[in-house]
């Protein structure tokens, strides 16, 4: 339990990643505290999803180390993936195949549990305290994923990810094309997993709606900008420094707003 | 209209009818929402490029007695494969160009071997239209056997392949072997490209595969609901196809495409209303 021990949940040394000749990611070491609630941001092209690719294993890297709850991600593949939740960006899932709210948080915990399996009655309770947890009004439980709303959708696919008790949950951009009204929920559900010993890692674009709940901020530009606080993270020199353009730092109720205009934050 | 029944050659194409169904609802679906039906046109045209080369060499006597439904199942399912293996490597816009490539040399291929066989092309028109009443005893056993191994395996990985379909990348943060079952898809995809070129011709491989399930998709709530919306269109239009052929005397495959896209027209203007 958290208290006992400092864990550290993700644990990033040295990191080079690359696609062919072009260099993502260069040198970036930063440690993740568990629990904690972590922001990955930086601006178009930075590398945060080739961060989050290289964390998971959906790419590999070229030099370096990632351990994540201290399992080295290369030769602990499996345990590694049963210890994390992945929720990809939504633009990534093919709507056009009619599935609903529930079915696709079934899907997930099912083939986790391989072929032959059937649902039981505690996988389908599961499925529905998932559901609830995320705050997704009842009627939209047997919607087609196609016809909910951006924040439900997002809502759905972050159902299914805890659905399957990960100790990290790793969310890229949950917040775009996200009402106001679900981006604070979503944000409230997401402190409260914190609180129940789940870490969290939110790639985002834009900072400034979820800064109070973030304990912290990793500022990239294919190199590591910075590592900490929002406070010691949100400066003038750090921000002009990832995004090569002068930027506004509004400080307002102990908390940093960075105003960034219509760049990519 | 009963005694009908005492031909076995239409007794053979109601059973082929409903091999072909359920192959179709089980492929036609994956195909659907991995948005690869151009995959299918090319696949059954590589399919075709099989067959006439498997006449040609028992024509010419160098591998006699090879027939031509093996020669178009290996075709396909190399086919598939180099389809998998290059596109593996790059985008899926990628994948259309590749598709495209391959798709045009196995026509090629097809015209090349289909003129080389000449006063046997007859043969090989059989593929093109199908023959759906001519079917023998092995080619229905050949049949059963394709539709059986595939219509198993998508049942047994049916939840994998619409998890990977829906988003390929929480499917492989999951740890599903993403690569693997593309793979499976792909060669399922090629045999049951050769079911239906024996049943309907290589032309209306794409109709019945891909018609019934795509006007399934647009009317279904849930995935598996587009198999089984799928599997009936097809029944009705391969049963329907068959009764209008032996009253009008007309190829029963022409009329059971013909069906089919009305099915999806219909479905469209459901849609549209």
């Amino acid at each position: 339990m958290p208290g006992l021990r400092s864990e550290t949940a993700v644990d990033v040394r040295n990191l080079y990643v690359s696609y062919g000749d072009y260099l993502a990611l260069e040198n970036i070491s930063f440690s993740v505290p568990h629990p904690s609630v972590t922001a990955i941001m930086g601006p178009n092209g930075a590398g945060k999803t080739t961060l989050v690719r290289a964390i998971l294993r959906l790419i590999d890297f070229d030099e370096g180390e990632i351990k994540v709850f201290g399992l080295d991600v290369r030769e602990n593949e499996s345990e590694v993936r049963n210890l994390i939740g992945y929720v990809p960006q939504r633009e990534r899932v093919r709507e056009h195949i009619p599935v609903r709210a529930k079915d696709v948080v079934l899907l997930a915990k099912m083939v986790r549990l391989g072929p032959l399996s059937l649902p039981t009655k505690r996988d389908i309770e599961e499925v529905k305290s998932a559901l609830k947890s995320v705050l997704l009004p009842r009627e939209a439980w047997n919607k087609k994923f196609s016809d909910l709303s951006g924040g439900q959708k997002q809502k759905v696919l972050i159902a299914r990810a805890i659905v399957l008790k990960p100790k990290l949950l790793i969310l890229d951009e949950p917040f775009s094309g996200v009402d106001t009204v679900s981006q604070r929920e979503i944000m409230g559900f997401l402190s409260k997993l914190k609180d129940k010993g789940i870490s969290i890692i939110i790639v985002t674009h834009d900072i400034n709606p979820i800064v109070e709940h973030i304990d912290n901020i990793l500022l990239l530009n294919r190199r590591k900008i910075a590592f900490g606080t929002p406070q010691e993270v949100l400066t003038k020199e750090n921000l002009s420094k990832a995004y090569g353009i002068s930027v506004k730092v509004i400080v307002h109720g102990g908390a940093c707003y960075a105003i960034i205009g219509d760049r990519h934050a | 209209m009963l005694e009908i029944l005492n031909n076995p050659f239409i007794v053979r194409a109601i059973i082929a009818i409903v091999l072909i169904s359920f192959v179709s609802s089980a492929i036609g679906s994956l195909t659907i929402f991995r948005e690869q039906s151009f995959l299918v046109a090319g696949i059954a045209h590589g399919a075709l490029a099989g067959a006439a080369l498997a006449i040609f060499l028992d024509y010419y006597r160098i591998l006699p007695e090879m027939s031509p439904i093996a020669g178009a199942t290996v075709f396909s399912v190399i086919m598939a494969v180099t389809v998998g293996f290059f596109s593996s490597r790059g985008s899926e816009a990628h994948m259309d160009v590749i598709i495209g490539i391959t798709f045009s040399m196995a026509m090629s291929l097809a015209i090349l071997f289909v003129s080389m066989i000449r006063e046997y092309a007859v043969q090989a028109w059989g593929l093109i239209m199908g023959d759906l009443l001519l079917l023998t005893s092995m080619d229905l056993l050949f049949l059963i056997i394709i539709s059986s191994i595939t219509v198993f395996l998508v049942t047994l990985f049916y939840r994998e392949f619409v998890l990977i379909a829906f988003d390929e990348e929480g499917a492989r943060a999951l740890g599903l072997k993403v690569l693997l079952y593309d793979y499976l898809l792909l060669i399922l995809t090629a045999l049951s490209t050769v079911v239906l070129l024996k049943g309907v011709g290589a032309i209306l491989v794409y109709v019945m595969l891909i018609i019934p399930a795509a006007a399934a998709n647009k009317l279904a709530k849930n995935a598996s609901n587009v198999m089984i919306l799928a599997l009936l269109f097809s029944l009705i239009s391969g049963f329907l196809g068959l009764i209008l052929a032996i009253i009008l005397d007309l190829a029963p495959s022409a009329l059971a495409g013909l069906i089919a896209t009305t099915i999806y027209v219909i479905t469209l203007m459901i849609k549209r209303a």
